[in-house]
C-alpha cells in the first residue's frame, strides 16, 4: 500500500469517528427530548408541583442556586487566577496550589455534597437550604472555575506587564487596566461553562440544598419569611434534584412524565447557557478589538 | 567646589539568577544627554544589566542585585524607593514593541492617565509633542484612533517610545530596540535617538556593532558578565585597548 493511501484512509477512519460521536450525542438528546417535549408548555413551567405537575419552583430554585453560587465564586476564583498566573506564576506556593485544584476538580460531587451536609447543615446548623447549597456549589465550581479563568489570564500576552512596567505604571494598575479586561472574553466563556455544571448538579445538592420545595410566593420580599422565594434559609430542591427524587422515591402516576418533561428544561437551559458563553465572548472580543 | 552628582552609576553590580551569578562587580557611568552603547555576544548579560537600571528585574522571581545603582545619588534599590514612581524617571522600550490592545492615542496617554491627568488639552499636548519627539506624529495624526496594533513594526516601535516619553523620563534604556526591524525602520530610530539626547540621557543594548559606532557616545563591552573595556566610541572602535575587545570587533566570536 502507498503512503498516500494510507493518508486518505486514516482521515477517513477519523471522520467515521468524529461522526459517530455526534451521532450517540444527537441520538441521546433527541431521544430525551422527543419523549419529554409534549409535557413541556406554558402551564408546566408556570405551576407549582404541589398543585400538580409544574416545576415552577424548582426552576427558579435552580436559577437562584445558580446566581448565588456565581456571586460567591467569582471573586474567589478570579483572586485565585491572578494569584496563580501573574503573582505566583513560578513560585511552589503555586505549583502546589494548582496540583491542589487539578485533583479537586476531579472530586466526585457527592462527597462534596456529603462534605457540605456535615459541615453546613449539620455543624453550623444552617439547614437544607439555599444557603448550605450555594456554599456546597461554590466548593464544587472554584476548581473548575478558577483553571478556566486562570487560563483566559495566561493567554494575555505577558509582554503587557512589561509594558506597564516600562511605563513606569504599577503591576497592579496594569493588570486591572489591561490584562484583565482583554482576558474577559475567555472569563465569560469559562463562567457560562460552569454555569451549566452547576445548574445540572444534583449529587451535592441532594443533601444540602434539600429535597423538597415548598410552594413559594413571588410577591413575598421579605427574605425572613419561609414562603418568601429570597428566603435563603429555605430548602430547595432544583431541577437535578427533581429529576432525581421523580425517579427514585416518587409513586405518583404522572411521575415518568413529569421526569421527562423536567429533563427536557435541563437540557435545553444548559443548551442556551453554551450559546450565550460563545456569543458573549464573541461580543466582547469585538469590543476590544473593534 | 562640590562634584557635580552624575545622573545615573553603576557600583560593583553583580546580578545572579538563584545560584547562577550572570553580571560580575560590574561599575559604569552613565553620562548626561549623550547616548551609551551596551554591546556584547548573545549572553554576555547585557540586557539583564540594563533591566537593572530601572527595576524591571524586580519582577522575575529569583533575581538578585547586588552592589549598588545610583539615580542621581540615590540607590535606586533603597527601601524608600517606590520602583513604579522610579521607571516614570527611567523607561524602557523593548526589542518587541509592547503596545497594548488600545488605539494609538490611548497607549500613549496610558502612562498618564494612570498617573492620574485628566485634562483633555493637556493629555493632547503630551501626546502630540511625545509622537513628534518619537518622529511617528506625521505619519499617525491622521488616525490616531485607530488600533496601534494595525502599525508596521517600525511605527510600533516608535509608538512604544513615544509612551515611554510621555511618562516624562530623564532616561531612556533600549533594549535592541532595531533588533526585529528593517535597515530603513532601524535608520529612522536611529535618527530619533540622535535627536532625542538634547533632552534625554540613554542607554541602548545592541549587538550590531554598526549602529553602535553611529549613534553613540560611549561604548561598554560586555563578555560573560563581565565590564572588558569602557570608552568614548571613536577611540573604542578605532584602537580598543583589550584583546577581546579587538576579537570581537573583527568577528572573531559574538
Amino acid at each position: 500500500m502507498n503512503r498516500y493511501l494510507i493518508d486518505r484512509i486514516c482521515r477517513w477512519l477519523i471522520y467515521a469517528v468524529v461522526a459517530t460521536v455526534v451521532a450517540l450525542i444527537l441520538l441521546f438528546v433527541g431521544f430525551l427530548i422527543a419523549k419529554g417535549w409534549s409535557t413541556v408548555n406554558w402551564q408546566f413551567l408556570t405551576t407549582a408541583s404541589d398543585d400538580g405537575l409544574g416545576i415552577r419552583d424548582q426552576l427558579f430554585n435552580s436559577l437562584y442556586l445558580l446566581i448565588l453560587t456565581l456571586i460567591l465564586s467569582c471573586p474567589i476564583a478570579l483572586g485565585s487566577a491572578i494569584a496563580l498566573t501573574i503573582y505566583g506564576e513560578k513560585s511552589r506556593f503555586a505549583s502546589v496550589a494548582k496540583m491542589a485544584i487539578q485533583a479537586l476538580s476531579s472530586l466526585p460531587s457527592i462527597i462534596i455534597g456529603l462534605f457540605g451536609f456535615l459541615l453546613l447543615v449539620l455543624k453550623f446548623k444552617i439547614g437544607f437550604s439555599v444557603l448550605s447549597g450555594a456554599i456546597a456549589l461554590t466548593f464544587f465550581n472554584l476548581p473548575i472555575l478558577t483553571q478556566s479563568m486562570s487560563l483566559a489570564i495566561a493567554t494575555v500576552p505577558s509582554s503587557r506587564l512589561d509594558a506597564g512596567i516600562s511605563l513606569g505604571v504599577s503591576q497592579w494598575h496594569t493588570i486591572i487596566k489591561v490584562v484583565l479586561p482583554e482576558a474577559i472574553p475567555g472569563m465569560i466563556s469559562g463562567i457560562v461553562l460552569s454555569a451549566g455544571r452547576v445548574f445540572g448538579e444534583a449529587a451535592a445538592l441532594i443533601y444540602t440544598a434539600g429535597q423538597s420545595a415548598p410552594k413559594l410566593n413571588y410577591g413575598n420580599w421579605n427574605i425572613f419569611d419561609s414562603n418568601s422565594f429570597l428566603n435563603p434559609l429555605r430548602p430547595a430542591e432544583t431541577l437535578a434534584v427533581h429529576i432525581w427524587k421523580l425517579n427514585t422515591e416518587s409513586i405518583g402516576p404522572d411521575a415518568e412524565v413529569i421526569s421527562q418533561g423536567t429533563i427536557v428544561v435541563l437540557i435545553l437551559t444548559i443548551v442556551a447557557f453554551n450559546f450565550l458563553a460563545r456569543q458573549l465572548a464573541h461580543h466582547w472580543q469585538h469590543k476590544i478589538y473593534r | 567646589m562640590t562634584e557635580k552628582i552624575p545622573l545615573l552609576t553603576a557600583k560593583n553590580v553583580t546580578v545572579s539568577y538563584g545560584k547562577r551569578e550572570t553580571v560580575h562587580q560590574l561599575s559604569l557611568n552613565f553620562p548626561e544627554n549623550k547616548i551609551t552603547a551596551i554591546m556584547g555576544p548573545s549572553g554576555s548579560g547585557k540586557s539583564t544589566f540594563l533591566r537593572c537600571l530601572n527595576r524591571s528585574n524586580d519582577l522575575v522571581p529569583e533575581v538578585q542585585v547586588g552592589g549598588e545603582i545610583q539615580f542621581r545619588g540615590d540607590n535606586i534599590y533603597a527601601k524608600k524607593v517606590n520602583p513604579a514612581i522610579l521607571r516614570t524617571k527611567i523607561g524602557m522600550v523593548y526589542q518587541q514593541p509592547t503596545l497594548f490592545p488600545f488605539s494609538i492615542y490611548d497607549n500613549v496617554a496610558f502612562s498618564q492617565r494612570m498617573l492620574g491627568l485628566h485634562d483633555r488639552k493637556m493629555m493632547q499636548e503630551i501626546v502630540e509633542t511625545s509622537l513628534q519627539q518619537a518622529a511617528i506624529w506625521d505619519e499617525v495624526k491622521d488616525r490616531l484612533a485607530t488600533p496601534a496594533q494595525a502599525l508596521s513594526g517600525g511605527q510600533q516601535q516608535r509608538v512604544c517610545l513615544a509612551s515611554v516619553l510621555a511618562a516624562k523620563p530623564e532616561i531612556i534604556l533600549l533594549d535592541e530596540p532595531t533588533s526585529a526591524l528593517d535597515p530603513i525602520a532601524s535608520a529612522k530610530i536611529e535618527a530619533t535617538l540622535i535627536e532625542l539626547k538634547k533632552l534625554y540621557t540613554i542607554v541602548i543594548v545592541t549587538h550590531n556593532l554598526q549602529q553602535a559606532s553611529r549613534i553613540s557616545d560611549q561604548v561598554a563591552f560586555l563578555l560573560d558578565g563581565q565590564l572588558v573595556e569602557t570608552g568614548p566610541t571613536r577611540p573604542f572602535f578605532m584602537n580598543p585597548r583589550e584583546q577581546a575587545t579587538s576579537d570581537y570587533l573583527n568577528g572573531k566570536f559574538g
